[in-house]
């Protein structure tokens, strides 16, 4: 069982906080702007979220960003493989599958971590997400302001194999077609496109997302403990194992094709 | 990620030594044979995790203390955490979480397990038959004793594992009438690849492990995650609703 205060602070990109009732928000960031996501984030999110699901104390979740985005930027210098300075792939262009497997495992277990926590989870969705919105929209709840939307640049348009979970959950939240068209195309959902197609829930104005996530948490929690835990469970179940299936294949061979082609930015 | 260090003497029940990659894990209770409770309950799933996270370990040797793998339980240990007649949801909860993690943690170690089954169990069994290579003793046996022949429904992932290995009629048969296989039997169905004298099980446990890290580190652990997909996947599917059921019925009775 992990405690609040040894992992709260643990995390560079990711302020925690948590209220009287269990009530967690968890903020990603970049030295407190929004999160440009590079190898620390990768890093970082599996781990956070494996110490957020063995914390009982954690009653309801809420995930959200900073400033205007949610995620809309790499971090393209470490991509590159500026020398030195942490970089964990200093040159994309030999992807090697020793370089892969820390990808691979990172991948691999950020997303099943997250669904593994035993508490409901609500996005606030800040604005725009284009890496990583499978994090925002695998939520029980999603709130998202009115300049949010929602997008898959990093592979296909990209020139790499969506294997990582997207290729599991945006056919599954869209419907088979949309989901391929979604993410073959980079096609961009504006917050209202994503409302309609049932991936959001509500749309705000963005001073409005937050307290109406806070709002919903507390109606949530309104009911018995383990009634909230295992609505939980019941509600990521299909999802889980949808990844169970599907996720290591997605990665072999999304690193299979970036061993061929790595794109240069 | 973990380092040997900070997990390989957190738990009671577990004695780990590392060598060149080989980990080998014997289970006991104050150093005899491994006797089942609470205790062991709770500290497997943790214990899995930590083996798991720790890339250092190439290969997993899982065996037992004395004369049998599991085959006693502590009806004290369990009666603190299980009042007779009072299996409440909240007390089931706790069941119900260290059993999940025990399975799933267990498979989601990423390098080939290898287990040496020293003798008889009739208890957990399924912590050496889901491993991906099963020695056993010649004194070894193999039952699913604790759920339905004592009154309780086989819900913590025997329900997935017995069938799977057995057949789903053979398999069915074992848990609902308590059959006791042997060794050999256990050999002949293909539950156990080797029968041995029981001084030859360990040495020959990890003469295969040196024989499987022969080969490179990364075929190695893909290949382990590879053979465990389809488990983990009949384990997420069942587990929860398994364990559900058998709290359920164990709400209305439990054996004394």
């Amino acid at each position: 069982m992990s405690k609040f205060e040894n992992y709260a602070n643990e995390y560079s990109r990711i302020r925690m906080e948590r209220d009287d009732d269990g009530i967690l928000e968890v903020t990603l960031h970049t030295n407190g702007g929004t999160m440009v996501f590079g190898p620390e984030a990768h890093e970082q999110l599996p781990l956070a979220f494996l110490d957020i699901s063995q914390d009982p104390d954690n009653k309801i979740v809420i995930l959200t960003g900073t400033g205007d985005s949610f995620i809309e930027e790499v971090e393209t210098a470490t991509l590159k493989g500026t020398p030195g300075k942490g970089s964990r792939l200093p040159n994309w262009t030999k992807m090697d599958p020793h370089t892969w497997d820390r990808t691979f495992t990172n991948a691999k277990t950020m997303l099943v971590n997250l669904l593994n926590i035993e508490a409901p989870v609500i996005a606030a969705v800040n604005g725009p997400v284009n890496i990583h919105a499978d994090l925002a929209v695998l939520s029980d709840i999603v709130i998202a302001a009115e300049h949010a939307s929602f997008q898959d640049a990093p592979h296909f348009p990209n020139g790499l194999v969506f294997g990582d979970g997207c290729h599991i959950v945006w056919p599954h939240l869209l419907g088979a077609n949309r989901g391929k068209y979604f993410l073959l195309t980079g096609q961009k959902l504006s917050a209202k496109q994503a409302l309609d197609l049932g991936v959001v829930n509500e749309v705000l104005p963005k001073a409005e997302v937050l307290p109406r996530a806070r709002a919903l948490a507390r109606q949530l929690l309104q009911q018995p403990p383990l009634t909230v835990r295992y609505a939980r469970i019941l509600m990521t179940q299909d999802m889980r194992r949808m990844m169970t299936e599907n996720l290591s294949h997605g990665l072999a061979l999304t690193g299979l094709a970036a061993n061929a082609y790595w794109p240069n930015s | 990620m973990t380092e040997f260090k900070e997990y390989a003497k957190k738990y009671s029940n577990i004695r780990m030594e590392r060598e060149d990659g080989i980990l080998q894990i014997t289970f006991h209770t104050d150093g005899g044979s491994l006797v089942w409770g609470g205790g062991p309950h709770a500290q497997f799933g943790p214990a899995f995790y930590d083996i798991g996270r720790d890339k250092e370990n190439k290969i997993v040797i899982m065996t037992g203390t004395g004369d049998s793998f599991i085959e006693e339980i502590s009806a004290e240990t369990l009666s603190e955490r299980l009042p007779k007649s009072k299996i409440t949801p909240t007390v089931w909860d706790h069941i119900y979480s260290d059993a999940k993690r025990l399975i799933m943690n267990l498979l989601d170690i990423e390098v080939p397990v290898i287990a040496a089954v020293n003798g008889p169990v009739n208890i957990h069994a399924e912590l050496a038959i889901l491993s991906d290579i099963v020695l056993a003793s010649e004194t070894a046996a193999f039952q699913d004793a604790p759920h339905f022949p004592n009154g309780l429904v086989p819900g913590d992932g025997v329900h997935v594992i017995w069938p799977y290995l057995l057949g789903r009629n053979r398999g069915r048969y074992f848990l609902l009438t308590g059959e006791r296989l042997s060794a050999q039997e256990a050999l002949r169905l293909g539950v156990v690849a080797e029968v041995l004298p029981r001084e030859k099980l360990l040495p020959r446990a990890h003469e295969l492990a040196k024989q499987i890290l022969r080969q490179p580190p990364i075929t190695v652990r893909y290949a382990r995650v590879v053979m465990t997909q389809e488990l983990k996947t009949l384990m997420l599917e069942h587990l929860s609703h398994g364990l559900a059921l058998q709290g359920v019925a164990a709400n209305e009775y439990w054996p004394g």
